[in-house]
This record gives structure tokens, sequence and C-alpha cells, in this order.
């Protein structure tokens, strides 16, 4: 038996553990954003946070690959076990689900870049991170939506299921009750 | 042109009214019964359900309230917009077929409905439908309060008019908010999200080219300036932190499937399989949407720090500031009418989910079956609804401000383990669901009601639903089924334990 949702409650102990312990163990937990010197009413800049979360770069690593880990675990818990090739679609949940994990480290690792540095370049229209973050943590998701959409009558909507839930209730008691 | 600027803008925007009184006139000859009125017959197609999810989602907040985030704290607020490839994902994996499942089986009509059926438990039905309420009444004031102030500034460009009330403005928005959600019910709030929806798309590839044809370099051009000038505003954590971001990532991609406004869209639509290509519709369209929200912000903040433009009078001005002095005036009328169709989509949504609530959820939940009459009730509430929140958003002050940040993050806590999870889990008990709930309300109204400040920016919202999602399960593993939930026709068994 494979129960995702024990798993669930692990990751879940593991996020609020990793929560308390950046809450009460980075030096700038209580520091507040940093207003912009100049347009002081309005902006923000990154200050002393910013400059303290590059030193707990790990815990951040960490912190990031569970809430991925987290979500990808939640699709599994969608997934029809009527079905005969639930193995196949966990193996392709997993599989976009390391994707997604090793997308948010080469993210990290390219922000761990940027702030060492003293000029920036930009790759694309963004600097690196960022390019990163938009183009790969918003898009590489969209690889489980292939995954919906390529198996929704294997996976997701099978047999009996899908008949039952497309014949709609002609006797509605709410309409017997107008 | 630019002499009648306000004009073209005010024209527009009355235009989009106009659609709006038409469509609600058009859906009250369709509205027959309770599940017309609040489920839509059952019967939205993929393209009508995808544009409804998303432009209810994307409320007048994306098209205000996420530039000005962009335009205060950098990249930070873009945690949120790329968290919906995966919360949207999640959302129909675990709902796109069970909820639908559940409306036709079950006849549910509303979600505390699906939750007191799923659990064979009142309490728990009650307790997510004075969540979804309190969450409602929070949700609808702030969208009132945003869509006359929007309104008051537009009107007070006309010179003929002179000066106009808030109230004044206040009233005629609920008043045609109220009048076509009350003649068309759900019908037409899901036909004018479609409007809403188009208006939206159009209304942000717009203005996307429209500010990068703003800057020098475009996009790229863009990012120099602000990388010149504070280079942590333009890493991936802005100026919210790295915990900060990570922890609205969570709520953000999990609290999708805990919407209501979104997820009841599931349950009306006309076929089990249309979630299939409704998923992949549902997030093009919001990444469209997406473009103002990212866009605008960098740009304004971009041209304040390069000192093209004077620094703004609130970060909330950088998307209408922007209109005003940087786009053509027909677009600016489409862009403004976008804002209103954001809004407006959002708060028809909350208004007939809030209705189900008082006049469906509670009565069955309490009396064991609805009310006589329920379709007149319905309307009767809805207007009922309409004018508590817009007195509730003109005369309480911080409480509006209060209970709409405590919307999002109750509504994730409360209705993802008990929905999104438990559908598809036998053994979640009902004593389960009610724990979660309760802690959901208790969790994010402390942390709101008694200004507690968590550190490193961590999202309050992520913090109830890390609480409530750990007690749900937990206390599942720990607490004994009741044997009717395990009924195989009531939930679908063996689904978490594949």
């Amino acid at each position: 038996m494979f129960d995702v949702t024990r798993w669930l409650l692990a990751l879940c102990l593991m996020i609020g553990g990793l929560l308390i312990y950046a809450a009460t163990g980075f030096e700038h937990a209580h520091v507040s954003s940093a207003v912009h010197p100049v347009f002081v009413s309005t902006m923000e800049v990154g200050g002393a946070r910013g400059e303290g979360d590059i030193i707990h770069w790990n815990e951040g690593l960490v912190f990031g690959t569970v809430v991925i880990v987290t979500l990808t675990a939640t699709l599994l818990i969608g997934v029809d076990s009527s079905s005969s090739g639930i193995k196949r679609i966990r193996c392709w949940i997993l599989a976009v689900g390391l994707v997604y994990v090793l997308t948010f480290v080469a993210m990290m690792f390219s922000w761990r870049e940027y702030a060492s540095q003293a000029t920036h370049e930009l790759w694309g229209p963004f600097p690196a991170p960022v390019t990163w973050m938009v183009f790969g943590i918003w898009l590489v998701p969209g690889l489980f939506t292939l995954i919906y959409v390529a198996g929704f009558h294997t996976w997701f909507v099978v047999g009996k299921v899908q008949e039952d839930a497309c014949s709609d209730s002609s006797e509605s008691t709410i309409e017997r009750t107008n | 042109m630019e002499n009648y600027r306000a004009e073209i803008i005010v024209g527009c925007v009355a235009i989009y009214f106009l659609l709006c009184i038409v469509v609600g006139l058009w859906a009250m000859r369709k509205t027959r019964t309770a599940r017309d009125f609040f489920m839509a017959g059952r019967d939205l197609g993929i393209f009508v359900t995808s544009i409804a999810i998303f432009s209810s989602a994307m409320s007048g907040f994306g098209f205000v309230g996420g530039p000005g985030l962009v335009y205060r704290m950098g990249i930070s607020s873009l945690w949120i917009v790329i968290s919906t490839t995966i919360g949207y994902a999640i959302c129909f994996f675990l709902l796109g077929k069970k909820l639908r499942e559940w409306a036709v089986k079950r006849d549910s009509i509303s979600l505390p409905d699906v939750i007191k059926v799923r659990y064979q438990s009142s309490t728990a039905g009650v307790l997510a439908a004075v969540a979804i309420l309190l969450g409602v009444m929070g949700y609808l004031a702030t969208q009132i309060a945003a869509m006359a102030t929007v309104l008051q500034s537009l009107v007070s460009g006309l010179t003929t008019y002179g000066e106009v009330s808030l109230f004044a403005c206040a009233l005629f928005s609920t008043v045609l908010l109220v009048f076509y959600c009350v003649t068309g019910g759900i019908i037409a709030s899901v036909y004018t999200d479609l409007i809403q929806g188009v208006i939206m798309m159009v209304a942000a590839v717009l203005v996307f080219l429209t500010a990068i044809w703003t800057v020098d370099g475009g996009l790229a051009g863009i990012s120099q300036v602000l990388v010149r000038d504070d280079p942590q505003s333009m890493s991936p954590w802005g100026s919210k932190g790295m915990i900060g971001c990570l922890s609205w990532y969570f709520v953000f991609a999990f609290g999708v499937a805990g919407q209501p406004h979104v997820i009841t869209k599931l349950m009306m639509t006309r076929r089990a399989e249309d979630a299939r290509w409704t998923l992949p519709a549902t997030i093009a369209g919001y990444m469209v949407t997406a473009l103002l929200w990212i866009v605008v912000g960098l740009t304004m903040r971009a041209l304040v720090v390069s000192h093209a433009h004077p620094e703004l009078a609130t970060a909330d001005s950088a998307a209408p500031d922007f209109l005003q002095y940087f786009t053509h005036p027909i677009l600016a009328g489409i862009v403004f009418a976008g804002l209103f169709a954001a809004i407006m989509s959002t708060a028809d949504a909350f208004l007939n989910i809030g209705a189900a609530a008082i006049v469906h959820d509670i009565p069955v939940a309490i009396r064991g079956k609805p009310l006589e009459n329920e379709l007149r009730w319905a309307r009767v509430v809805t207007v009922l609804i309409g004018g508590a929140a817009m007195v509730f958003a003109l005369f309480s002050g911080d409480m509006v401000a209060l209970l709409g940040a405590f919307g999002w993050g109750t509504f994730a806590a409360a209705l993802v383990p008990t929905v999104a999870i438990g559908l598809n889990w036998k053994r979640a008990t009902s004593l389960a669901a009610c724990v979660a709930i309760a802690s959901s309300l208790i969790v994010n109204f402390s942390i709101k009601a008694f200004g507690i400040v968590v550190p490193l920016n961590i999202d309050s919202g992520a913090v109830a639903l890390l609480v409530s999602l750990t007690l749900f399960i937990g206390i599942s593993l720990g607490t004994r089924n009741n044997p009717e939930v395990a009924d195989p026709e009531v939930a679908d068994p063996e689904v978490a334990e594949v």
C-alpha cells in the first residue's frame, strides 16, 4: 500500500519544523522590510533581510524543495486508484516532480551566483535567477497539465465513474422543492 | 482625443456596465430553479467554465493590488502569480472529477452541502458555511469598496458632474452588481464572467505591449534600470525575503483548491470530460491576464527610479497612474472596463456563494431540508448580502481590510483539507473536518485580530493551512470513521491509498 496522505502528513510536519527553525534561528528573522533610500513612502528594497537570506541559502534550498515535493505528492491523491495504469501515472508525476525540483535548485544556484556578483548580466529579459523563476518554476508545472490532458480517460475519469458523472440526475430534490 | 480622455474612459466603462445589465436580463429567462440560480443548471461548457474560473480568481487585487505589490516590493509578489500553474493542476487533479460527481450524485449545490454529506455531519456543514460566509463578507466588501473608489475617481474627471460622493458610487456599484446577480443568479454571473474574462485578457495584452514600449529596451531595459537601483529587488525574493516568498508560494499553490468562488465552478460543468480541456484553458487565461500584474508594476517602478515619473502617492496607484499617463485614452477605457470586470467577476461569485450559504447550507444543516421556494429566498438574500456588504465597506473601517485579508488564507485552510483531500481519502473523518475548519478560523482570525507579526514575513494563511492540514490528516489517522461515510456511493474508496 502506498499511502500518500501519511507522506503528506510527514511533509507538513517537516515544513512546520523548518518554519519554526527559520523563525527562531535566522538572525534576521525579525528585521522588517527596508524602505527605499529615495522613495521612502512607497518603495522597499532588499536591505538586511536580503543579505541575511543568502547566509541561509542551504535552509532556503531545503524549504523550497520540501514545498515542491509536498505539492507534487498532493497531485498523487487525485489519481483514480481503479485505473490499471496507476503505476505509470505515478512514475510520470514523480518524473515531472523531479524536473520541478531541479528547476528550483537551478534557480537557487543562479541566485547565489547573482548575489555574489558586483555587476549583473541579464539572461533574456530578466536577471538569470528571475528567468529561472518565471520561465522555469512558472512553466514546468504545466507538464502536470499535459499529463492530465494526455491521461484523462486513463487515469482521472475512468470506467463506470465516468458514465455516472456524465449522467446528470433528472430527479433533482431542489427542483422538487420549488 | 486627449481632451476627452475622461469622457472616453467613462464611455467605455458605461458600455461594459450596459453589457452586464443585458446579460442579467437574458439570464433571468434561463433561471427557473434554485439549481439554475446556484449551479447554472450544471450546463457550462469548457470555454465558459475556464474563463469563469480564472476571472473569478483574478480579482481587482490582481489588476490594482498586484501591480502595486510589484512596484513596492520588486519581484516578491510574482510568487503569487507563478503558483497558479501548480495550483490549478492540484485543483483539477483532486477536484475536477470529484466535485462534478458529487454535485450530480448527491444533488449538492454548494461546498458546505458536499461537506455535510461527505462527512455525514451537520456541524461540519455549518462550520464550512460560517467560514465561507465570513470570508465572503470581507471579500465582497473589499470588492465593492474598490469598485466605488475607482468609479469615484473616474467620474470626478468629468467636469460636468462635479464632485460625486463615495456613498453614491458604492450605491451604484452595489445596485448594478446585485441587479444581474438577482435576475440571473450564477448564470448571469458566469456569462458576465465570460465578457469580463475576454476584456481582461485583451486589456492585459494591450497594456503589456504598451508598457514594454514605454521604457527603452523593453523588459530588458526595465530590468537593467531596476538592477542598477537595487539588485535585491530584482532577485527572486524582492524585499519580502526568501522564506516569506516561499510561504506565499505554498499557500497560494495549495489555496486555489480551497477557494469556493473557484471550485464551485467545477460543479457546474455540463460533462465530466470537460475538465480535461478546462484545466489548460484556465491556466492559459490566467497567465495572459497576469501579464498586467507583472509588467505594470515593474514599468512604474523603473519609471520612478529613473525619474521619468514622480513618486506615486501610494503603491496601489501604479496601475491607475500608468493608465492615466502612458496609455491611449481608448486603451485606458478598455483597461478600466477590465478593472471593473476583474472586480465584478469576483464579487458576483461571492454574492452567489454567500446567498447559498444562508438560504441553503445553514437551513439544510439545521432543519435537515431546504427552505420552501428556495429560488425566491435566494434572490431576497442576494439583495440583503449586497446591501450589508456595501454598508460594511463604507462604515466598518479596518474590519473590511481585516476580513478581506482573512479570506484567501481561511478558505485555503478550511477547504483544502476537508474538500480537496477529504473527497479523495476515505479515512478522513468528520471530527477531523470540524477541527480543521475551526482551526482555520481561529488561527487566521487570531493572527489578524491581535496583530501578531509572523517572523520573516511568513504568510499567516500559510501557517493556518499548515496547522489545519496537519490536524486533519493526523486526527483522521487517529480516529475511527463513521461507517456511513465509507459508503462507496458517498465517497470513492481507496483513492489516496493507492
